[in-house]
């Protein structure tokens, strides 16, 4: 089953000079599938990921994510029900608690969010697969990074999404929390049968998922297991 | 709802944001401010707007019927013109509703009916249809208060007989005046007739009556607390006492008290002490002089605390129990009133039950206001103005008019007593209208042609509704009437229309009106704050709100985040507001008080606003903050929330 059908994605940007960030970029995610792009910092790979991701919109071409086509008018929806993000600035609300945080999913979504409500019981669950159970209390900005970002995982499953998009997960991170949190973060998703795209420029973290693919001059090039690319 | 959680989130104040804490602040503090101004402001002027509107409709009753040019043209009105029965006069509405017959003509011996006089309006039997008494049954069915009233005029003539020393003494007071029927159905009229003061009680007091309960009368009503003398009565000194007095042993026996014990003597007179022993009391001089019993004349009046100790035929034998002090020496013991004026009493004006023994002034008993009953003369209330052109309650005089007989124009004359003064509040006619028993309006309007000094219809019918829908009630009475068929004979009109106070009561409108603008305006310059305030937070969480949108927060709700700050501003600051001014308008004599010392004399002149401002919060006006506050700062809270809507998340996320 297709979870993601990306056709002919276009976009381009005008700084001052054209240059055509996506060219013409297909794609189809199956559910429960792991997907890694790969590339050089400034090829695009955020933008791809942020018009995969419905935060942004294409000039050209279409999304449709679990059989519905994304406008302007259902984006929100789409990204409420459906999609989870995880970034490399792990984009916590600083203010707020560890369990604020992984439940505000929950409360736009309009779920209840209370001590008692199936989506706290939910995120406990999630804090505890990220193993910061004991954080749940702590404002999100006394963390470190490596927390800050399980905390990020664990809020992305929140709304036990279908398709989770996770920008450099372990850029901003030491080596040792890196691989911990590529682990983590596929362990996770085989666990909960999520789709992931993941864009990353660390082939360690590629290797893991299912199918990788290079960004280059816009366009998405297949990666075979032999580390060819054509 | 999230947004409402975050809308809190980002108004309470965090360190690391303290410039928005600050004009988050300021701006709660001016919105509250100017709730304050706009709720006070609001809530005097409508209460003395209420105020006035009380004591103009207190003379008058609040709702009106007037008899219209068909009534006067009417066979019902204009019959008694050709009856023998009715003396060939016009009847009021009240002799009309008093009238035995309602058809007095009678074709035997009266004059034959003029052709083009219209046709009678007969009930279906053929009987005349009695206009007036319809009318009274009908609203006496209402169950709401009514009275007839008539206005007439006539010259009044006082004479203030006073004893030698006091102002006014032998005066005579001319004055053309307009005389109003006392209405004792009126509910209001009680809080405008204001109580005797103790010059009152002193020329009342003084007052010659045939009698014999007459100074009872005065006495159970009035509680005399202090009195002046200028005598000190002997019995007052105790043989302790030693005060300084003045003589002059060897021209008279006269002797002088000094308010003060370390004056000296005036020249020609020599420095002395007053000793009592037992029952006899001498002055001593410093040479040794001596005066027996001599009369003890006080050089300033003292004044003395008493107590009514035993009542007599003459206030002059009233025996008392007095205590004060002189020179600092204290005095006490029963004496009797003497020369003694009164000089402080509580005088009772409001009785719960008509008292068995009514006192000499007007008072409002059972509900209802009454005139007493003087022994000669008709009693009557006159504008409060009179009291300082020295009239006092008991003041004797007559109303005197012209009635046109058969041959000449003859000057007849009512005998009438002042029995009260009243407060005419800013009625147009107030300095000149006399309140009268109805009898004495009959009699004149009997004897002479009506006049309307300001327009008011001068005989009609005062109906006083208790509640503030004036407007509901006219109509009510209006369909009543129109039921009845008689709705052609009467105009129903309320204080709104009046002709004395239709203008002030369009100028409070138009007031009002521009101040609400004012304040409209003044609240939109203050919620302005809020919109700076927010385009600073809208800045500041710009990657929050991108953060929101990827987790799926729509436009609307982000919008809705900074319209719920403005709109949770706006409210704290209307409940601030609106406290700060229940508390200012509890203690706005503190405020009145403190304004007047700032400016050297009184900052609202008791002429125009009465004796204390209102302070009453008004409801509309509450209203009026509760809506448009919130409101206002919401609309200011639309444009950054606008704003944070189309906030693209993308490039939102991408700044680091």
């Amino acid at each position: 089953m297709t979870i993601l059908h990306a056709e002919n994605l276009r976009k381009s940007f005008f700084d001052p000079k054209r240059i055509d960030v996506i060219a013409n970029i297909s794609l189809q995610v199956r559910a429960g599938e792991s997907i890694a792009i790969c590339g050089r910092s400034g090829e695009g790979k955020t933008t791809l990921l942020h018009i995969l991701g419905l935060l942004e919109e294409p000039d050209a071409g279409s999304i449709v994510i679990a059989g519905q086509i994304a406008n302007r008018g259902n984006a929100y929806l789409l990204r409420q029900q459906h999609i989870g993000f995880i970034f490399q600035s792990f984009n916590l609300l600083e203010d707020f608690s560890v369990i604020d945080n992984i439940l505000m999913p929950a409360h736009i979504n309009r779920q209840r969010v209370d001590s008692k409500s199936p989506a706290y019981h939910m995120a406990l669950e999630h804090l505890q697969s990220v193993d910061l159970l004991d954080r749940l209390e702590q404002k999100a900005k006394l963390l470190s990074g490596g927390e800050r970002q399980r905390v990020a995982i664990a809020r992305a499953l929140c709304n036990n999404p279908s398709l989770i998009f996770a920008d450099e997960p372990s850029g901003n991170l030491d080596r040792a929390n890196a691989v911990r949190i590529g682990e983590l973060l596929m362990q996770c998703v085989q666990k909960k049968k999520k789709s992931l795209i993941l864009a990353t420029h660390d082939p360690a973290l590629a290797a893991l998922c299912d199918r990788r693919f290079m960004l280059q001059d816009g366009a998405l090039l297949c990666y075979t297991t032999h580390g060819k690319v054509f | 709802m999230f947004e409402l959680t975050l809308a809190f989130r980002y108004l309470i104040p965090q360190k690391k944001s303290l410039s928005t804490a600050l004009i988050s602040l300021l701006s709660v503090v001016v919105i509250s401010l100017v709730v304050w101004l706009v709720l006070v402001f609001l809530s005097v002027t409508s209460g003395i707007e209420r105020n006035w509107m009380e004591k103009l409709t207190s003379l008058h009753a609040p709702l009106r019927l007037t008899p219209t040019e068909q009534y006067y043209n009417s066979y019902y009105y204009q019959a008694d013109a050709l009856s023998a029965a009715s003396s060939y006069t016009l009847k009021t509405i009240g002799e009309k509703a008093n009238a035995i017959a309602s058809d007095p003509y009678s074709e035997n011996t009266d004059a034959e009916v003029p052709h083009y006089w219209p046709s009678p309006d007969r009930h279906p039997d053929g009987r005349l249809r009695d206009l007036v008494k319809e009318t009274f049954d009908l609203l006496g069915n209402l169950k709401i208060p009514y009275q007839d009233y008539e206005i007439s005029g006539a010259l009044m003539r006082l004479s203030l007989n006073r004893p030698s020393n006091s102002a006014g003494s032998g005066a005579t007071l001319s004055q053309m005046s307009y005389l109003l029927s006392f209405m004792d159905r009126n509910p209001r009229f009680g809080s405008i007739i204001t109580p005797p003061s103790s010059d009152d009680l002193n020329a009342l007091l003084k007052m010659p009556s045939n009698d014999p309960h007459y100074l009872s009368s005065i006495l159970s009503h009035a509680a005399i607390d202090e009195i002046a003398t200028t005598t000190l009565d002997p019995s007052l000194l105790s043989e302790q006492s030693r005060l300084v007095a003045f003589a002059r042993p060897f021209y008279s026996s006269e002797i002088a008290i000094p308010a003060d014990s370390t004056q000296t003597a005036p020249l020609g007179w020599t420095l002395g002490r007053i000793a009592v022993q037992g029952s006899n009391w001498a002055w001593h001089g410093v040479a040794g002089e001596k005066i027996e019993k001599p009369v003890l004349k006080l050089e300033q009046p003292l004044t003395l605390n008493v107590k009514v100790q035993e009542t007599a035929p003459e206030i002059s034998h009233v025996r008392l129990y007095a205590q004060g002090s002189l020179q600092n020496q204290p005095l006490k013991g029963d004496i009797l009133w003497g020369s003694a004026l009164v000089a402080k009493a509580r005088v009772e004006t409001k009785f719960a039950q008509m008292p068995p023994l009514s006192p000499p002034w007007a008072f409002e008993a059972a509900g209802r206001c009454h005139l007493p009953h003087f022994s000669i003369g008709q009693p009557f209330l006159l504008p409060k103005a009179y009291r300082d052109m020295g009239v006092r309650i008991g003041d004797g005089g007559t109303l005197n008019f012209s009635a046109v007989g058969a041959a000449s124009a003859q000057e007849q004359r009512i005998p009438v007593r002042v029995a009260g003064f009243y407060d005419p509040g800013l009625f147009s006619m107030g300095g000149r209208c006399l309140i009268v028993p109805p009898s004495i309006t009959r009699t004149i309007h009997a004897a002479s042609q009506t006049f309307s000094p300001d327009g008011t219809p001068t005989n009609g019918i005062g109906i006083w509704i208790g509640s503030n829908d004036e407007d509901a009630q006219k109509l009510k009475i209006e369909e009543k009437l129109r039921e009845a068929n008689l709705l052609s004979y009467w105009k129903v009109s309320t204080y709104k229309d009046y002709e004395f106070s239709k203008e002030l009561f369009q100028q409070f409108r138009s007031d009002r009106t521009l101040f609400l603008l004012i304040a409209v305006l003044i609240l939109l310059v203050a919620t302005s704050n809020i919109i700076s305030l927010l385009v600073l937070l809208v800045n500041d969480k710009k990657k929050e709100i991108a953060i929101l949108q990827s987790m799926g927060a729509s436009g609307k709700s982000v919008a809705a985040i900074f319209g719920l700050c403005g709109l949770t501003m706006g409210a704290v600051s209307s409940i601030i507001g609106t406290a700060a001014a229940i508390f200012t308008l509890h203690h706005l004599d503190i405020v009145v008080h403190w304004l007047s010392a700032l400016q050297g004399h009184a900052a609202f002149q008791p002429a125009f606003f009465g004796q204390s401002l209102p302070n009453q919060l008004s409801p509309e006006a509450l209203l009026f903050v509760l809506i448009s506050t919130p409101l206002l700062s919401l609309l200011a809270g639309l444009i950054p929330a606008l704003r944070a809507s189309r906030i693209r998340p993308s490039m939102a996320l991408r700044q680091e």
